[in-house]
């Protein structure tokens, strides 16, 4: 399976663990708008290159994980970043087919949206080579 | 939001060229740095999205000069419109997450020795090159 894919589904099992609401694309209601059950986390973006040496080859990537709130504060999203943060930063990921050498958060931030709600974004780097 | 590639090993560069001619060593980083940064905005740009009547969000991409202090030469893109981080977030009316200038990130990462290197090349031979001509050589 794709390497993009088996880190997305790492970063899943991950999150779903730690019992947040987790999302590839979060749902959408018929009105457009949301029809998510707030709060959740969304897996966003994965921008991968190639990491290979002369005998290994692996990715560099970054993924960038959502979390949505409409609670009435920044507290409930920076509290979920938080949690994630100590789940992943400098833990473990189990992507299937590879062997994690780092994971690490290298950026986060908590905007409000037009809506009232609020939208936290964090950026995790990870290096993975192929365990084949 | 910010984020960045840190380039290991021009601290020594950066060191021998310092002991013996401090001023250029400073202009040729700080011009090397800008150089890196440019190619880092153009690349964000080129990936950055476009409304068909507009490009002011690719336009606007630039890189600029920062401070720095003593030890340091920064510096940083930046985009203009105010829009930008909706669009690279996933806020904008398309709903969208562009990721313009993650993508352009990653995209230098595996790169940037070679990148840095390739610049700073060019800069000390056309610095070189400027001081021949006002030797009159």
């Amino acid at each position: 399976m794709a390497a993009e894919f088996e880190v997305q589904k790492a970063l899943y099992a991950a999150i779903n663990g730690l019992g947040y609401v987790c999302y590839d694309a979060a749902p959408q209601a018929a009105d457009g708008g949301s029809a998510a059950s707030f709060p959740y986390v969304e897996i966003g973006a994965i921008v991968m290159v190639e990491f290979d040496t002369a005998y290994e080859t692996g990715f560099d990537f970054v993924a960038r994980i959502h979390t949505r709130s409409r609670s009435g504060a920044m507290k409930e999203t920076k509290d979920i970043q938080g949690a994630i943060y100590a789940r992943l930063h400098r833990g473990t990921l189990a992507v299937t087919g590879y062997n994690t050498i780092l994971i690490q958060r290298e950026a986060s931030d908590v905007t409000r949206v037009s809506d009232g709600s609020f939208h936290g974004v964090c950026e995790y780097r990870g290096l993975i080579e192929y365990a084949g | 939001m910010k984020t960045g590639i840190q380039v290991t090993g021009i601290a020594q560069v950066n060191q021998i060229l310092g002991a013996i001619a401090p001023k250029h060593a400073k202009n040729l980083m700080r011009a090397t740095v800008q150089d890196v940064a440019k190619q880092l905005a153009k690349s964000a740009s080129q990936a950055a999205p476009a409304s068909d009547s507009g490009g002011d969000l690719k336009r606007g991409i630039k890189p600029k000069r920062e401070r720095g202090d003593r030890t340091t030469v920064a510096s940083t893109v930046r985009a203009s419109p105010f829009y930008w981080r909706f669009l690279e977030y996933g806020q904008g009316p398309d709903g969208v997450e562009h990721a313009f200038m993650l993508k352009a990130l990653q995209e230098m990462r595996p790169d940037i020795n070679r990148v840095y290197l390739e610049t700073f090349g060019k800069k000390l031979a056309a610095m070189l090159a400027r001081e021949r001509k006002k030797a009159g050589n």
